[in-house]
């Protein structure tokens, strides 16, 4: 039944990476403009610019 | 991802999709509305980004025209200095607020600034806040080229004094991502380590697995109580310390006993304690506060007078003109104020045919002329050619600035979340109360009266009640937004359901100021007649003369000694018939009477009458309010239609004319200090005054793009023709807030049976918590989704 402890320790772990990703993109604004982002996606460029080196 | 309902057919403007009325452009296999159209058509067409109409058919913005020496005062380094965000040699950075932004193809145009100018390093859109922000190389490129390549695309961005938006609701915003994201992190765990003990009734559990199960709940819990939750241990204590209580007082009860009794369990007992109904909790309540916190940042709703003033000001210094910022000018500083420039200070007309509009300040739709020498006030617009005017004030001691701080309005609004509050204080005292009974009930077995102290203060914790007014107003917001009626905060919507006194504003609120209904009293004009005016009134540049001239269907006439006398009215003569045209004195009438006099070869035949056109619903509205609600007119114009308007509005309402903006804040007072409460509906600056004196103060605006004076809310025209639904859907909204609170107090008796009995175990506060919570939130969103359908809101949307 020991194993449980390392088990809980693993979870433990991987979720406090998961908090730190999250507390990252937090503080990088990822969450300052929830809206523009989900149209910006639809865009594509067709073709390239010919002025774009 | 075009509209297939919307065509592009003949009559329809290749670049705004506006129907084309005048006369068309033709250019490039295509036709625009205008030359502004046009242009920006060419400029898009040579970049190759003619992508911008496959989006959305009705993308373009019609730019109007713009000269390009139109923002040289942007070269300015005081002005540069004060727009700028962050300025080195090769790197600027500038935030824009671009009202005209609608629509996705508008974001992927301003994004690619670059293909227009290799200079702009980058371009970045935030599209409910309307922002845009933009990094280029001023060596290079110069801060005023960047606006005028913005405005001949059609997107001329608003620039003022005031513009520099608050970083503050940014990092807010983050911190609560932050507290939601460690608090659920928290709950999540912890309810993981506590399933095992939820399976186990019987306590057959090792006591290994208890003990280190409850010390690592224990520190998962740590910073949910050091950063998640201390919002609300700071609120409780501010309201402490005012000597009011408020929800938060038993919320921050109810968590503390969580924590600490958790602890005591953990470390004196052994067992796992009430850390996951704790996280869980502060989980819980984040998450309604981040409903509730959707703001729309669409508006500002805290703009002052200074908003709406330029950037700067034309000073004439020894004959040479230069751009300064408006708060350099000081007394006797001559300036220029161009054709549609803003008066930024009080000073005297010395040059030009003033012709000033002041409906920005007084409401007054006519403009009033001005002679050499006469004393000019801030606020007023400029709507006839250059003047100059000698500053007797600077910008900041002028009347409009002095009235805009004038104490006497400064009178504070009512506490907000009374709801919330009253129910605090009861709840505080009811629970406090109580599990002091149960401790003196349970004492002689004094571990037993702990528990039985502890387990109330647990239970009670107001979760459910703490969600009602959050989830039922933050969604009330939510259908308000769809319906057109943006609110500052969920507060806005408790305030008004407690509303009982409407005070309109006339002039564009109830009336429109771009339709106006003329008409003709007076001796009955022949065909001929009809058509010599309108060709008279017809040369006149005045608004009036133009409506009227418009307004009459005939052939237009050659006319011969055409003139204008500033003030007074227009003369001329068509075929020897000599026309006066203008104010009864012009004429030469006796009575002093309003609307624009007609005389021929000096005898007076009669009068046109002009006026806002009444809004479309207006009267039914107004008929629907006066049931439940007492109403006034507070309007800035003159006289002329007073009857009118007393006979439009219902039996026992009040109708003021000729108010100044003081005046309609002290009407507003005045209606407050006989106890009512007062919600002031108005458009311009100068209902400004009256509705920060009111208890909701909502901006009326017809347009996407206007400025809008500091307010509570800003309504749409079609919410505005629905403001009685409006006005019962918040009072709805508070009956189902004082529902729900009856929900979830019927949840803590249940509850209290267990505490006060002393059999009140994790697994209970564990599935009693989220059950009470959950009912509520469906219950509160549930039901004000109901209202928005009875009251046919949902129609709006």
């Amino acid at each position: 039944m020991e194993i449980i402890f390392t088990l809980i320790g693993i979870s433990v772990f991987l979720a406090v990476i998961f908090l730190g990703a999250f507390i990252w993109s937090v503080k990088k604004g990822q969450y300052d403009d929830p809206y523009t982002p989900g149209i910006r996606i639809l865009f594509e460029d067709k073709k390239k610019p010919k002025d774009n080196k | 991802m075009s509209d297939p309902l919307f065509v592009q057919t003949e009559n329809h403007c290749h670049h705004c999709g506006d129907k084309i009325t005048n006369e068309k452009v033709v250019e490039n296999e295509h036709i625009f509305c205008c030359r502004g159209c046009a242009t920006v058509f060419d400029l898009l067409d040579q970049k190759d980004l003619c992508e911008y109409y496959e989006f959305d058919p009705k993308a373009g913005v019609s730019p109007g025209e713009i000269q390009r020496d139109k923002f040289n005062y942007l070269r300015d380094e005081k002005i540069q200095s004060r727009l700028l965000q962050y300025k080195n040699e090769r790197k600027a950075i500038v935030n824009f607020q671009i009202p005209q932004m609608h629509c996705v193809s508008c974001v992927w145009l301003l994004e690619r600034l670059y293909r227009f100018n290799p200079a702009i390093q980058n371009s970045r859109v935030n599209f409910q806040s309307k922002e845009l922000q933009v990094q280029y190389d001023p060596s290079i490129v110069d801060l005023s080229e960047v606006v005028f390549l913005l405005s001949s695309l059609g997107y001329e961005p608003y620039l003022s004094l005031a513009s520099e938006k608050s970083k503050g609701i940014k990092s807010i915003n983050r911190k609560l991502w932050l507290q939601i994201g460690i608090a659920g992190f928290a709950f999540g765990n912890i309810m993981l380590l506590s399933i095992p003990e939820y399976f186990d009734p019987f306590q057959q559990l090792p006591e290994t697995f208890t003990n280190s199960f409850g010390f690592i709940s224990f520190l998962l819990s740590l910073p949910v109580l050091f950063f998640a939750d201390l919002d609300y241990f700071k609120s409780a204590i501010a309201g402490l310390r005012k000597g009011a209580i408020n929800l938060d007082v038993p919320l921050s009860l109810g968590m503390a006993s969580l924590f600490l009794y958790s602890s005591y369990e953990v470390f004196f007992i052994g067992g796992l304690g009430y850390f996951d109904s704790f996280s869980g909790l502060v989980f819980f309540l984040l998450l309604g506060k981040a409903f509730q916190n959707k703001t729309i940042n669409r508006f500002s709703f805290d703009r002052d007078y200074r908003s709406f003033f330029p950037l700067y000001a034309i000073k004439i210094k020894n004959g040479v003109k230069e751009s300064v910022p408006l708060d350099s000018l000081k007394e006797g500083d001559r300036i220029i104020i161009q054709h549609n420039g803003l008066i930024p200070a009080d000073g005297y007309l010395l040059k030009g045919e003033g012709m000033i509009d002041y409906s920005f300040v007084t409401g007054e739709s006519l403009p009033e002329s001005k002679q050499l020498g006469e004393i000019i006030y801030a606020g007023g617009r400029q709507i006839s050619t250059n003047i100059e005017v000698e500053l007797k004030k600077t910008v900041s001691t002028s009347y409009l600035t002095n009235l805009w701080n004038n104490e006497l309005f400064q009178k504070p609004k009512e506490p907000l979340n009374q709801l919330n509050d009253q129910a605090g204080r009861y709840f505080t005292f009811g629970v406090v109360g109580l599990a002091l009974l149960g401790f003196f009930f349970w004492l002689p077995d004094l571990s037993a009266a702990i528990k039985v102290f502890a387990s109330v203060l647990i239970i009670a914790c107001p979760c459910a009640l703490a969600l009602s007014a959050p989830f039922a107003f933050g969604n009330g917001l939510r259908i308000l937004s769809r319906a057109g009626f943006y609110l500052k905060n969920t507060s806005v919507i408790e305030a008004l359901s407690r509303i009982d006194h409407v005070i309109f504003d006339k002039t564009g609120t109830l009336t429109s100021v771009e339709d106006y209904d003329i008409h003709y009293e007076g001796r009955k004009l022949s065909n001929l007649e009809e058509a010599q005016i309108k060709s008279i009134c017809g040369q006149s540049h005045h608004p009036l003369s133009k409506g009227i001239s418009e307004y009459l269907i005939a052939e237009e006439l050659p006319i011969i000694d055409f003139a204008e006398t500033p003030g007074k009215g227009i003369s001329a003569i068509q075929r020897e018939d000599g026309f006066k045209i203008g104010n009864w004195e012009w004429v030469g009438s006796n009575e002093p009477e309003p609307g624009v006099f007609i005389s021929k070869n000096d005898k007076v035949i009669g009068r046109f009458l002009i006026e806002g056109h009444i809004r479309k619903r207006v009267k039914e509205m107004i008929y629907n309010l006066s049931g439940q609600y007492g109403l006034s007119i507070c309007s800035g114009d003159t006289k002329a239609s007073w009857k009118k308007w007393l006979e439009f509005m219902p039996s026992g309402s009040k109708v003021l004319f000729e108010c100044n903006p003081d005046e309609k804040a002290e009407e507003v007072l005045n209606e407050r200090s006989h106890g009512k409460r007062v919600c002031m509906i108005g458009d311009g600056l100068n209902d400004g005054l009256a509705l920060k004196t009111s208890d909701v103060g909502l901006a009326f605006t017809d347009k996407k793009d206007s400025l809008t004076p500091s307010s509570d809310g800003v309504l749409s025209f079609r919410a505005f023709q629905n403001l009685d639904a409006i006005l019962d859907f918040s009072k709805g909204c508070s009956t189902v807030v004082k529902i729900s609170f009856g929900i979830s107090i019927l949840y803590n008796l249940i509850g209290l049976y267990f505490a006060l009995t002393g059999i009140l175990s994790p697994v209970i506060a564990a599935i009693l918590m989220p059950l009470s919570s959950l009912s509520i939130v469906l219950f509160t969103t549930g039901a004000t989704s109901i209202l928005s359908r009875r009251f046919h809101l949902s129609k709006l949307f």
